[in-house]
């Protein structure tokens, strides 16, 4: 059984470069056969909305997007989205809303877990 | 104590959202009923100063939230600990701090850690 890497991801995507080491571990992880789990919480629910236009930087739709085609699971705090107004049409194909519960529960069965704060 | 989850407060409350997000995490991790270690250190040793006033100011107390931690659901699985030497380069006395809070030094805070499984810093 594969081992289990999970993040929990907290900042907005173009702010700071954890959505970056975000992206690398999974990608890197994912090569080692991890099965990697990524949850995004506070200003984090960010990265895993539409219609980004980023360029010159790693643009998180585009690029989270690819990941979850390749087997990234992405869950998103629901009280998050709720309070920063975010609906479910605005959020990205496979990232799904998710809870607290959820989240800890992904920690508990986690082989390793990541904390990516500003 | 092998399964229990360690939070780890860094930041004084208000100024950034960590502290608040901390507290809302407490609550959730003591709900999936894991035994629950919060450490505050650095300058998330202000969070445990009782008497937090801030209605006025628009933003939940959150001294007053975590008063009512011990008595919620889980909280019988919850300890709440105080990096001593971060009091102390702040000057901040130890008998001001909420009841349940416990002050430990290096070694004790080092030992807390190493025995958690998951550790999540805020």
């Amino acid at each position: 059984m594969a081992k289990t890497l999970s993040m929990i991801l907290w900042t907005a995507p173009y702010g700071c470069q954890n959505t970056s080491t975000a992206l690398k571990l999974a990608r890197a992880a994912a090569q080692k056969g991890y099965s990697v789990r990524l949850f995004a919480s506070g200003d984090g629910v960010h990265n895993f909305t539409n219609g980004q236009k980023a360029s010159g930087i790693p643009n998180a739709e585009k690029e989270f997007s690819e990941l979850m085609q390749s087997g990234l699971k992405v869950e998103l705090c629901g009280t998050c989205l709720n309070f920063r107004g975010v609906m479910s049409e605005d959020i990205v194909v496979g990232a799904e809303r998710s809870t607290m519960k959820n989240l800890f529960s992904m920690v508990k069965e986690s082989d390793v877990c990541i904390t990516l704060w500003a | 104590m092998a399964d229990a989850i360690c939070l780890i407060i860094r930041k004084a409350p208000y100024g950034k959202i960590h502290a608040a997000e901390a507290v809302r995490h407490v609550n959730g991790a003591m709900a999936s009923g894991l035994e629950t270690r919060v450490i505050l250190m650095g300058d998330g040793v202000y969070l445990a100063r009782g008497n937090q006033e801030t209605a006025k100011a628009g933003w939940t107390s959150l001294s007053g939230t975590l008063s009512q931690v011990p008595e919620a659901k889980g909280g019988e699985n919850a300890r709440f600990y105080v990096h001593q030497e971060s009091l102390a380069d702040r000057g901040l006395d130890p008998h001001g701090l909420m009841e349940a809070f416990q002050v430990i030094p290096d070694q004790d805070m080092a030992r807390l850690v190493a025995g958690c499984k998951k550790v999540l810093l805020f």
